[in-house]
């Protein structure tokens, strides 16, 4: 691990030391929208069944990074490879079939609001139109029984509480049994007890189906107890990179300035 | 007070603005011609944005037909009465109306009602992240939001315009007959002395190109709404603004082909015609 403890801004990887092809791996990374650039050079390799949690001030480009990785948007410059395969210069219909890997609960769920929760959970396996009808039903009340939920079947997610809506997305997101899933502010908006419950069900996953996670939170909590590693993003660039031991024995001002919660510091200036 | 190179770099961003909404409405309608023959066909979504698009406009648009069908009478008799002509109006009205108003008229209360309503929906979708996320589960958002809508509108423009037709034209006689005074007989032989089938045809064959306008721009609007309920409020006016300034001038020129050409496919069909 490059620079770990080091107080400038350098690239560096979570588990660059660690030998094997990761699941998802980012080189020199950049993005730019409307002159501003966003990210500056991004470095990261996150491997198989371990969960990274990038941590931010909002602003820096976080959310900005999951939707590279799932190819909502594409990079300036830079590669990115998930299970092997590099997706930056793929068309968008080769995309579609990399997405099958990769999961997304997005910060509001983004449940589609004309849907009920059997029509949100199923959406990809009916879009597929390979499963059966009484397959997805079953898939459906699966994944809502691994989120803790059931009962709701028929509800519309006007009818749901945000940690509520939270499940389902994440529910969403499983029923193509993924490889990756990325989180996006997994906690931000809820209360604490909420919060937590949605930290278990990360943990959860990680372990029942062995996902590998990207997190993207600005939650120290969520961060210190769902992390195998930790990413500092700042000023579009990975500031640090370590385990949840390495962040919290670190001497790095950018990582204890944000560790610490103080509004002077270098990731001020 | 702005200097003249100012003024001038102001029209260039303008321009170039402009330019890149072309363009992108241009790429827009081609995905869309091109998804709309792409399996799986959404029929039941299809029917679920003709009932919202068509059943749902009826009452409005037969609003409308009628109170305007009522004053075309009562113009056009004024200005015939000084001729001595009033009874005419009736023919007059309903050639108007049938070629003209009818067909557009439909048009702006649809782009109106529902372009606004499409463009809010799927705005809403685009600032809540969820066309990101119809992404994410490897659907199509032009697939899946826009054909449905686009081949709907195209669909339920003619039959909205029918209906609108023959209740602008039952309005124009009212007013006519019991208003006016013009015999019953003599406004419906007048009328439809007036009318041929070739009027009213050249209406409704307007119809189905102000429906994909309607469904397209409505849209696009919305896939391009930034920043929550202030960008999607934008989107709504946006939508109704550029959907009726398109319609107006699709009719135009569709107007200018149709009498163009009418006559000469008029006396190709009858050619073929026993």
């Amino acid at each position: 691990m490059m620079g770990r403890s080091d107080s400038t801004p350098q690239n560096v990887s979570a588990t660059a030391a660690d030998p094997g092809e990761p699941m998802v791996g980012i080189e020199g990374l950049e993005k730019a929208f409307d002159g501003k650039q966003v990210l500056q050079g991004v470095d990261l390799s996150v491997k198989p069944g371990e969960t990274t949690v990038v941590i931010g001030r909002s602003g820096e480009g976080k959310s900005v990074l999951l939707k590279l990785i799932i190819g909502l948007i594409r990079a300036d410059r830079g590669r990115i490879r998930v299970d092997g395969e590099e997706i930056t210069r793929l068309p968008e219909k080769d995309l579609s079939r990399v997405r099958k890997k990769i999961g997304m609960l997005f910060q509001g769920a983004a449940l589609f609001d004309s849907l009920t929760v059997r029509e949100n959970v199923g959406f990809a396996l009916d879009e597929e139109r390979i499963v059966p009808g009484d397959e997805i039903e079953s898939r459906v009340v699966e994944e809502l029984r691994r989120v803790q939920l059931e009962g709701i079947l028929e509800k519309k997610p006007a009818e749901l509480s945000g940690g509520m809506k939270k499940r389902v997305g994440l529910a969403r997101a499983l029923i193509k049994r993924p490889k990756v899933i990325l989180y996006d502010e997994p906690t931000t908006g809820l209360d604490p007890i909420t919060a937590d419950a949605i930290n278990n069900l990360i943990l959860q996953m990680q372990k029942e189906l062995g996902v590998t996670s990207i997190v993207v939170t600005h939650d120290m909590a969520s961060a210190l107890k769902v992390g195998n590693h930790v990413a500092l993003l700042s000023k579009g660039r990975i500031l640090f990179a370590g385990t949840i031991e390495e962040l919290e024995s670190t001497d790095n001002p950018y990582v204890r300035q944000f560790v610490d919660a103080r509004a002077e510091g270098p990731l001020t200036q | 007070m702005e200097s003249p190179s100012g003024w001038v770099s102001q029209i260039g961003v303008q321009a170039v603005t402009a330019v890149g909404h072309v363009g992108r409405v241009t790429v827009l309608t081609a995905q869309t011609l091109q998804n709309a023959v792409r399996r799986p066909f959404r029929t039941q979504m299809v029917l679920l944005q003709m009932e919202a698009i068509g059943v749902r406009s009826i009452p409005i648009v037969f609003l409308t037909a009628m109170f305007t069908g009522m004053v075309l009478v009562l113009q056009t008799a004024v200005g015939l009465a000084r001729y001595g002509a009033e009874e005419q109006s009736s023919g007059v009205a309903a050639l108007a109306f049938a070629r003209e108003m009818g067909p557009v008229l439909t048009a702006l209360i649809v782009a109106g009602r529902v372009g606004a309503g499409i463009a809010a929906e799927v705005g809403t979708m685009k600032v809540t992240e969820q066309i990101d996320a119809l992404r994410t589960l490897a659907a199509n958002p032009v697939h899946y939001l826009v054909v449905p809508r686009v081949i709907a509108a195209a669909l339920m423009l003619p039959i909205l315009t029918i209906c609108g037709d023959v209740v602008g034209l039952f309005g124009g006689y009212v007013v006519g007959v019991y208003s006016i005074g013009i015999p019953s007989t003599t406004y419906t032989q007048i009328a439809l002395e007036w009318l041929q089938v070739r009027d009213v045809a050249s209406g409704i064959i307007k119809t189905p190109l102000f429906g994909v306008i309607i469904g397209v721009i409505s849209c696009y609007h919305g896939f391009e709404a930034t920043g929550g309920a202030e960008g999607v409020g934008r989107a709504t006016t946006r939508a109704v603004v550029w959907g009726s300034i398109l319609i107006l001038t699709a009719n135009y020129i569709q107007t200018d082909i149709i009498l163009r050409y009418t006559d000469t496919v008029a006396n190709w069909i009858t050619r073929f015609l026993p």
